[in-house]
């Protein structure tokens, strides 16, 4: 299990979140949600080592505190990380590979043959975001952090990122952030997580999609 | 210039500049020397301009440091003929000549006049203005902060400063050579900054300090000085945090 | 020199302003002790330490920048204060030779690290360090080994280049200096890894050929 426990992170003397408790099992799949600054991606680089912050994080019952993000991915945790980050002097196929086989990614999104060579800084949004979404799917990975993975995607493509998470889970446990297609997340989603102003909301396990929407309408995120 | 964002390490380009290129001329003519000198002072005030619009934070720091060790380098280069002799290079140029008191009191007057001028622009709307710039560029220019007029102005008033200074040094020392673009003179008001907490007032209070704590740690043994300026660049980022701008964070992209 | 400061600023994401100090310490090395083991070590240590220092104290490109420019200056009055008798000193061998050789082997050690399955880390290093960082590469180490190798490259230059120069604390700044430029006009071309240090070499030959080195 991946836990991140008791977070506090302060950027320039602001508390950007304040004490979220977070757990991720194999298998498992946990959607969070809220409103843009309410700490959602801080958390995520948080529990990457990206970020300084106090409280722990454990994989397993170890804990990862102090271990800079090399050791944590090597340990199984990948970040897809938000605004569509790419190494942009590199090309698509080489952003890839650091992570698996081309070809793989190819399966999953066959618009990327064309484009292997192509400079990753001259793409377009869902282009990048196809290449940000390959590098962390390749990756060999127990955890897997999803930061608005749908960001400038087509129908299509989004299609193509569901199901690809829905076989991954079967592997990996895995957090996504979110402000589109909660809907279709939530029925691949075993628990849902709202943040609000760097504190945890609400948690709600999910049995029924339905159910979830109605419970978050109320707390107006939809 | 810390005002709106930027570090410059290589002031002395603009104190040495105009009184290098003022006594340059004064080896053909007074007149020469002061067209020169302002010369000087426009064409430094024009290229850190530049140099502020063209570049980022980091960039800025990068650039003016690299240009002042440009200058440093290429100074000895210019030589003169005069009267069969040669002069300039790496001994430089002689400057005219003032009586001390005289010198030191126009000193503690521009001294007390570039306070004053600090004070007052400091708490005036263009100072706002420019600690804004400072914080948030791109902000400033959305809520209508004129960012040319503005930048403008602050390299301006970092400039004035660093060539009063520069002439004074010249007078002072009746001689200009191709040292006052050093690296010691570039980092020194960087240096003062940090030792008076990056207060304006207490740096002028460490500037005086550092320059007599020059003469006595020299006195001991020669370039003893440049040790502890070296010592206090390596530990600045633990030392002063204060001055340093916001910048591009080590391992950030681009 | 281009060749240090572009790989410094590649990869170790600063403008290392101590390579010009190390380039005149490895003239005085040579002057005093004339081992390049001497020199190797030398710029080893100090490139670790200062490697080391930086990982520790800084957080940002503009504080490393000004710490190696604290420790330049340290070294240059550091040789200044060594041996005071005469400003400038001379060797009487000359060792200019094994420049090429450690020019050669620098680019051959480059290539080996670009062809090799550490290659793409590298590169995803000199494009984005931080996404390199999340994707399992240890960029600290690849700093630490950059600065110290660098350092050392420095230091073996300015010992072998000490034959051709009259030796003086400032030696070194003009080399650093034309580095910079060069490095920086390279950098115009926007490319990365192997192709990126060929290019460096071509933009060397070009601005020694018609510009000089600066000095």
């Amino acid at each position: 299990m991946l836990r991140a426990d008791n977070i506090r992170v302060t950027f320039n003397g602001l508390e950007v979140l304040k004490g979220i408790t977070l757990e991720i099992e194999k298998g498992q799949s946990v959607l969070v949600v809220g409103p843009n600054g309410s700490g959602k991606s801080t958390l995520f680089k948080a529990i990457m080592g990206a970020v300084d912050y106090t409280g722990s994080v454990s994989l397993d019952g170890m804990g990862l505190d102090g271990m800079p993000p090399h050791m944590r991915f090597r340990l199984g945790i990948v970040l897809a990380p938000e605004k569509m980050r790419v190494a942009e002097d590199l090309t698509v196929r080489e952003n890839i590979e650091i992570s698996g086989r081309f070809q793989d990614a190819v399966d999953i999104f066959p618009e990327l043959r064309q484009i292997a060579r192509r400079r990753a800084g001259i793409l377009s949004g869902g282009e990048r975001q196809m290449v940000v979404f390959s590098r962390a799917i390749l990756s060999e990975s127990s955890y897997l952090l999803l930061d608005e993975p749908f960001q400038g995607l087509s129908d299509e493509n989004a299609e193509r990122i569901i199901s690809a998470v829905e076989k991954q889970k079967k592997k990996s446990g895995i957090a996504l952030i979110s402000h589109d297609r909660i809907e279709d997340l939530l029925e691949i989603s075993d628990r849902l997580v709202l943040m609000l102003s760097g504190k945890v909301r609400k948690v709600m396990e999910i049995d029924s999609p339905f159910h979830a929407i109605k419970k978050l309408e109320k707390y107006m995120i939809l | 210039m810390r005002r709106i964002g930027r570090i410059s390490m290589g002031h002395s380009f603009l104190f040495g500049f105009p009184v290098f290129a003022g006594a340059a001329g004064y080896t053909f003519s007074a007149e020469l020397f002061i067209q020169l000198f302002l010369a000087g002072c426009v064409l430094s005030f024009l290229i850190f301009y530049l140099f502020s619009e063209l570049t980022g934070r980091t960039a800025f720091v990068f650039l003016t440091l690299v240009f002042s060790i440009f200058v440093w380098v290429a100074s000895p280069k210019l030589v003169f003929e005069k009267d069969g002799y040669l002069t300039g290079g790496e001994v430089g140029f002689s400057f005219p000549a003032i009586t001390q008191s005289r010198l030191h009191i126009t000193a503690i007057l521009i001294l007390v006049v570039i306070f004053v001028l600090y004070r007052y622009v400091e708490k005036s709307r263009i100072g706002y203005f420019m600690q804004a710039i400072g914080d948030d560029e791109t902000s400033s220019r959305a809520v209508g902060i004129n960012l040319r007029k503005t930048k403008a102005l602050s390299v301006l008033l970092s400039c004035v400063p660093a060539w009063s200074a520069g002439l004074i040094y010249g007078f002072e020392f009746g001689h200009i050579s191709p040292e006052i673009f050093s690296i010691e003179i570039s980092v020194f008001p960087f240096i003062a900054s940090l030792v008076g907490a990056g207060n304006p007032l207490l740096s002028v209070f460490s500037s005086f300090a550092l320059v007599y704590l020059s003469k006595i740690l020299n006195s001991i043994y020669p370039g003893l000085m440049g040790i502890v300026y070296s010592l206090i660049l390596i530990l600045s980022p633990k030392i002063g945090r204060w001055v340093y701008v916001k910048g591009k964070r080590l391992g950030e992209k681009g | 020199m281009a060749l240090l400061v572009s790989l410094n600023f590649r990869i170790g994401r600063f403008l290392n302003l101590s390579l010009g100090g190390l380039f005149a310490a490895g003239g005085y090395i040579a002057y005093f002790t004339p081992s390049p083991f001497v020199a190797l070590i030398a710029g080893l240590i100090f490139g670790f330490l200062m490697a080391l220092t930086i990982s520790r104290i800084c957080r940002s490109i503009t504080e490393a920048t000004i710490l190696s420019l604290g420790a330049g200056i340290l070294i240059e009055r550091f040789l200044e204060m060594i041996h005071r008798s005469s400003y400038y000193y001379f060797v009487s061998f000359d060792y200019s030779p094994y420049l090429v050789v450690l020019g050669i082997l620098a680019y051959l050690i480059i290539f080996a690290v670009y062809t090799s399955p550490y290659g793409l880390k590298m590169k995803f290093v000199e494009s984005d360090h931080e996404l390199a960082e999340l994707y399992g590469v240890n960029t600290k180490r690849v700093f630490t080994v950059t600065t110290s190798l660098t350092s050392a490259c420095a230091v073996l230059a300015g010992f072998f280049s000490s034959g051709l120069l009259a030796i003086s604390p400032t030696t070194g700044f003009g080399y650093l200096l034309s580095g910079i430029m060069v490095s920086a006009l390279t950098a115009q071309f926007r490319q990365i890894g192997a192709v990126h240090y060929l290019t460096l070499l071509a933009v060397s030959f070009a601005s020694v050929r018609f510009l000089g080195v600066l000095i």
